[in-house]
């Protein structure tokens, strides 16, 4: 009996997996999934977030990883904070709100919150998209529908910004150093929207949509004026051609004066 | 007019006599050229003195100086575009002008003088683009002040062209000296005796052609048309700020292209000799009366196109066509 | 009776041409003496040498083929690697334009008049005639490249 746990013990094959291709070897799926992430652009893999595991590599059901103490299993409670360790301007945000207190809550708790995937789907974390946000808010904030509005409105003007930045890019393209056009305050507006867009989407992970509307709607009027003025100025300019024709009709003139005065003179 | 006329011996009288006067038709050519040429060094003085006002002539200012004319500063575009128009025309018709009266021999006695003044007029004329074009201190400008710099170490010339070892802050102080104070004084002095010059030699009378008056007036008054057509429809740019880490591939003015070709494989020094002979040349000319100098002349000049032409074409594309570094066809 | 005699001995002609020639002797003097003071004022001192490091990349930033430029002071530097990490003078020594880096060829080239140089800085077609002037560059034990003049 003795010899064969012995045997047992000694055909367990067990490896400490510490590098992200031996992760990808048995989790293709997952690493699919976080290669063609953000995550995977930036090189953030698995070893990154789940730490290193030993792992029974002859074992041929359950779970072979051993889950030692190196090993994170991301538990909602303490999701924030682990995703905080790199994303710190989000989860300083996120601190004083009632989001953040319910992550901390018992899964007895209904309104128990999951934390940053409950937006940011794992492995995938793409940038959260509104809609399926929007309806993810229902199920707690199903009595405060006004919650759900101020959020909703806060990011369809986030949105209406960041498409006004991309049209000034383009307009300041075509603008920057042209004769007549003035394209300095665009540039700065322009640069300032993007600080605010930037600002914006950090912030708005402390939920306080209303105090931040007011930065961003300044923003916004800002480029919006730069804007209007750019192109108000850039149809003056294309009229200058009007103003050209009275002084072409005066130069006319003024020849014409000086051949009959020539001819008065001679004759 | 006649109050005018007793203080100063001009009356209108005699005025009149004088635009009554019929021109033949060859002796109205350089009228009429020389005409839109005064016209045109008025129209600079007033739009270079204008443009003085804003311009800030350091070498970390100078290009956000032109920037904001061009921006900022109501019409200020008109007044740039006019300026550097105004610089175009001005180097076309005065080589026309010169390239007349050297075609028709008329730099020979009585015209000597004539033909000297001219000449030395073409340098400052000359001695203005260089000058000007540094001054906005873009890509184009930057690389004038480069080659001005080691053109002028070449001879000897550094410190006195730069204020110092290199192309620096010192060297636009004098550039913009030059091209608003030293050049325009000299060349008006000099243009004030030329037209001296022509007027004390009258022209034979002539029962048919043009009047004086109508040469000068038209010729004039088109003059003005085509700089505001030029200058509203065609207005000038600033190309991005001098980066002394990098160079962009900008060609020089036009008026330049020779000497930038011929810079590919001659020296500094040895340009700088080849004009110093061309315009001491054309200085002499009067006094070596002999058949060749037009040959000599004419290959000179056949010379300068031909670098022109090369320089233009080099380092393009046209028509699908690759032109190399010294501007011949080149497979890509 | 002495001064009557040394009178009539000078004639008038040669006292009225030495006169001229005193007076225009000395206006031209003076003028001298008005423009003396210009070519000091036009030629100034030769400027002071100031020694100046700056610090370039990482090491590890820099592969072979790649380069980088930067001011070091007020001289435009640029540093490449073609196996050993050397720093030259950006200007070309032709007519000072700024040379730029071709990774490919391993060769730098002048935009300007089409100066070719070899990685060494050594001249190889093209108006320039004297080499690029080298800049002193180390890489410090924290894997900077430091380039001085």
């Amino acid at each position: 009996m003795a010899f064969l746990l012995l045997a047992s013990l000694a055909l367990a094959q067990v490896e400490r997996i510490d590098r992200d291709e031996r992760c990808v070897e048995c989790h293709v799926d997952e690493a699919d999934v976080v290669k063609a992430s953000v995550h995977g652009a930036a090189k953030v893999g698995c070893v990154s977030c789940h730490g290193a595991d030993d792992v029974n590599l002859s074992q041929k059901s359950g779970n072979p990883h051993r889950k030692t103490s190196t090993f994170r299993m991301y538990r909602r409670q303490n999701l924030a904070e682990d995703c905080g360790s790199c994303h710190i301007a989000e989860l300083d945000a996120m601190r004083p709100t009632g989001h953040f207190k319910a992550t901390k809550w018992g899964n007895d708790q209904p309104r128990a919150m999951r934390g940053c995937v409950a937006c940011h789907a794992h492995h995938e974390t793409a940038r959260a998209e509104r809609g399926p946000i929007i309806k993810s808010c229902q199920p707690c904030h199903v009595e405060e529908p006004r919650i759900i509005t101020d959020a909703a409105e806060w990011s369809e003007g986030m949105d209406a910004l960041s498409k006004r930045l991309g049209e000034a890019a383009a307009a300041l393209a075509r603008f920057e150093r042209r004769p007549g056009i003035n394209a300095r305050p665009l540039k700065e507006a322009h640069a300032a929207g993007n600080a605010a867009l930037a600002e914006g989407r950090i912030a708005q992970h402390g939920l306080g949509f209303k105090a931040m509307e007011a930065d961003r709607s300044r923003a916004a009027g800002s480029l919006d004026a730069a804007y209007n003025r750019l192109t108000s100025d850039e149809r003056a300019f294309g009229r200058r051609w009007v103003w050209l024709m009275p002084f072409l009709a005066l130069v006319l003139t003024s020849m014409i004066l000086v051949r009959t005065q020539s001819r008065r003179l001679t004759s | 007019m006649g109050w005018f006329g007793e203080r100063t011996g001009v009356s209108a009288a005699s005025v009149r006599e004088r635009m009554a006067r019929r021109l033949a038709p060859s002796s109205a050519v350089p009228v009429v050229t020389g005409t839109a040429l005064v016209v045109l060094v008025l129209t600079q003085a007033v739009s270079g003195s204008l443009l003085a006002m804003y311009y800030k002539p350091a070498w970390d200012r100078a290009h956000a100086s032109v920037e904001s004319i061009l921006a900022a500063i109501p019409l200020g575009w008109l007044v740039r575009s006019v300026h550097l128009w105004g610089a175009h025309l001005i180097l076309v018709l005065s080589l026309a002008h010169l390239l007349r009266t050297f075609w028709r021999g008329e730099y020979r006695a009585p015209g000597d003088l004539r033909w000297i003044v001219k000449v030395l007029l073409l340098a400052i004329a000359a001695g203005l683009a260089i000058t000007g074009q540094v001054l906005p201190l873009d890509a184009e400008g930057h690389g004038g002040a480069l080659v001005a710099g080691s053109m002028s170490r070449a001879v000897g010339a550094g410190r006195l062209v730069q204020g110092g070892d290199e192309p620096g802050d010192f060297m636009l102080g004098r550039f913009f000296a030059a091209h608003v104070l030293w050049l325009p004084a000299a060349g008006l002095a000099l243009l004030a005796g030329h037209l001296a010059l022509v007027a004390r030699r009258a022209p034979a009378e002539v029962q048919a052609g043009p009047t004086t008056l109508e040469c000068v007036g038209l010729s004039g008054l088109a003059t003005l048309a085509v700089l505001a057509l030029l200058a509203v429809f065609a207005p000038a740019g600033l190309g991005p700020a001098a980066n002394p880490l990098e160079f962009k591939d900008e060609k020089p003015l036009w008026f330049f292209l020779p000497a930038y070709q011929s810079l590919k494989f001659l020296p500094p020094l040895a340009v700088v000799a080849g004009g110093a002979v061309f315009f001491a040349g054309a200085l002499a000319l009067p006094f070596v009366a002999k058949r060749w100098i037009r040959v000599a002349g004419a290959v000179a000049l056949s010379v300068a196109l031909l670098l022109g032409t090369a320089g233009a074409l080099s380092n393009r594309t046209i028509a699908g066509m690759h032109f190399n570094n010294h501007g011949l066809p080149a497979s890509r | 009776m002495a001064a009557s005699c040394y009178h009539a001995a000078v004639p008038d002609e040669t006292r009225r041409s030495f006169l001229d020639a005193v007076l225009w002797t000395s206006l031209a003097a003076t003028a001298g003496a008005c423009l003396a003071p210009v070519p000091f004022y036009l030629l100034p001192p030769a400027d002071a040498r100031t020694r100046s490091r700056a610090v370039a990349r990482k090491r590890d930033a820099l592969p072979v083929g790649s380069h980088c430029t930067l001011m070091v002071g007020s001289t435009g530097a640029i540093v490449v690697n073609d196996g050993t990490i050397r720093a030259f003078d950006i200007r070309c020594t032709h007519t000072q334009a700024p040379v730029t880096w071709d990774g490919k060829a391993m060769r730098f080239v002048c935009r300007m008049h089409g100066a070719v140089f070899a990685s060494t800085g050594e001249p190889l077609s093209g108006p320039a005639k004297a080499p690029l002037k080298p800049l002193s560059v180390e890489v410090t034990s924290g894997g900077d490249v430091v380039v001085s003049d």
